[in-house]
């Protein structure tokens, strides 16, 4: 029953007799005469006693901790409530864009895109519970580093394959996940080589602040620039 | 505002403009993948040109195909479909006011020409009665510019010559 909220809040024109506050009675006539009688391609507009009206009033969006309490099925009725809804509020706003004038509240699609990023939150915390549940992992495949066939960590995204790692010949040459004996000394090299590029671009860095800092204030002493830019400590092996 | 989180901010996109996020890695043993939660989007235009009364255009979201309007349409909101045609479109300019250089473009957008299966039609609905003073203008606008091109059309031969000669 909680599910026709949406529904309910565009409803509120129909019933304008009742008051706010038996919202119980309220909600069991909107129950019996809810718009799924208002098939085809009309579900795409909004009812006819809201066309060309300056204001449409309507609720709030869905909350998280009130989705949580929700099944999965009612979860998934509910998104395509909402989908439609945020359909037919699009084709409303540029019907009116296209004739030239200002469409009633626009917050209506605002709140329809939040209760929709809500429930996807509320759908991810349960798919990873189950996973986490189920094979001890949250079920999110990231990448990961690799050591390839010269050595060197790479970052490798997880692709879809028909033959497992371990007994693909082909990715076993390409990724070995190890170190050879003949590699260690080129690690070492590729290592000293990385290492002097890190310290030339500090070395460079602290250049361009200093030559700023001269432009700027020209009789500066050399303590007060040594104090604001220190020289890089020395990397070790 | 009712909204809970901030709306504003560099890195907030609105749901209906973000990627479809990739389909998950499928994994030997599990179940089929299966879409639950569907983020695509149409909204209904009005056709510019006559056209069959069976024929309804929608922009809708650029990562979809003709298959994905067709089942779409047909399972959310239980329409039949013929056929389908899509084709990408580019944005307008905007231009500045009154230098006319092109200030920024608008977003590309895709347009699907859906044709209504099982003999049905539509027409797209008059929801205004009355033409805003808006419209008017526009309308007014739009003739005067038509007459302009007629009249620069009927002395196109003569374009070189100063305007009192001609």
């Amino acid at each position: 029953m909680n599910l026709l909220k949406h529904v309910f809040c565009r409803l509120q024109n129909f019933n304008s007799i009742n008051s706010i506050n038996n919202g119980i009675k309220r909600i069991n006539q909107v129950f019996f005469s809810t718009s799924q009688s208002r098939n085809g391609l009309m579900e795409f507009f909004d009812d006819k006693l809201n066309w060309g009206m300056d204001k449409v009033s309507v609720g709030r969006p869905w909350r998280v901790d009130e989705l949580r309490i929700k099944s999965n099925e009612d979860l998934h009725k509910l998104w395509y409530v909402l989908l439609k809804e945020r359909n037919m509020l699009m084709t409303m706003e540029e019907e009116y864009k296209r004739k030239l004038r200002a469409f009633p509240s626009p917050e209506r699609i605002f709140k329809v895109e939040e209760s929709m990023e809500n429930l996807q939150q509320v759908v991810k915390e349960r798919n990873e519970a189950y996973n986490v549940l189920e094979t001890g992992t949250t079920g999110e495949h990231h990448p990961r580093y690799v050591k390839n066939f010269l050595g060197l960590t790479v970052l490798k995204q997880p692709r879809e394959h028909i033959i497992p790692e371990y007994m693909n010949k082909k990715y076993k040459l390409l990724y070995p996940n190890r170190i050879e004996k003949w590699q260690v000394k080129y690690l070492r090299l590729h290592r000293e080589k990385m290492l002097f590029r890190y310290r030339y671009q500090k070395y460079q860095l602290r250049k361009k602040r200093l030559r700023e800092l001269k432009d700027a204030f020209p009789y500066l002493a050399d303590e007060v620039l040594e104090e604001h830019v220190p020289e890089p400590k020395p990397v070790e092996f | 505002m009712h909204l809970t989180r901030i709306l504003t901010g560099r890195s907030w996109i609105p749901l209906w403009k973000r990627k479809i996020p990739p389909y998950p890695v499928y994994v030997q043993g599990n179940p089929q993948n299966r879409i639950f939660l569907p983020m695509f989007w149409m909204k209904m235009v009005k056709l510019e040109l006559n056209s069959p009364p069976d024929f309804v255009e929608f922009i809708v979201h650029p990562q979809m195909s003709k298959l994905d309007v067709k089942q779409y349409l047909e399972k959310i909101y239980k329409i039949q479909v013929l056929n389908v045609r899509t084709s990408l479109r580019q944005g307008k300019d905007v231009l500045h006011p009154s230098e006319g250089y092109i200030i920024t473009r608008e977003d590309d957008y895709k347009v699907a020409f859906v044709q209504l299966g099982d003999g049905r039609t539509f027409e797209f609905p008059n929801i205004f009665i009355d033409k805003s003073p808006d419209e008017k203008d526009m309308e007014l606008m739009q003739k005067m510019e038509v007459r302009g091109k007629k009249k620069y059309e009927k002395q196109y031969d003569r374009a070189s010559l100063p305007p009192w000669f001609r």
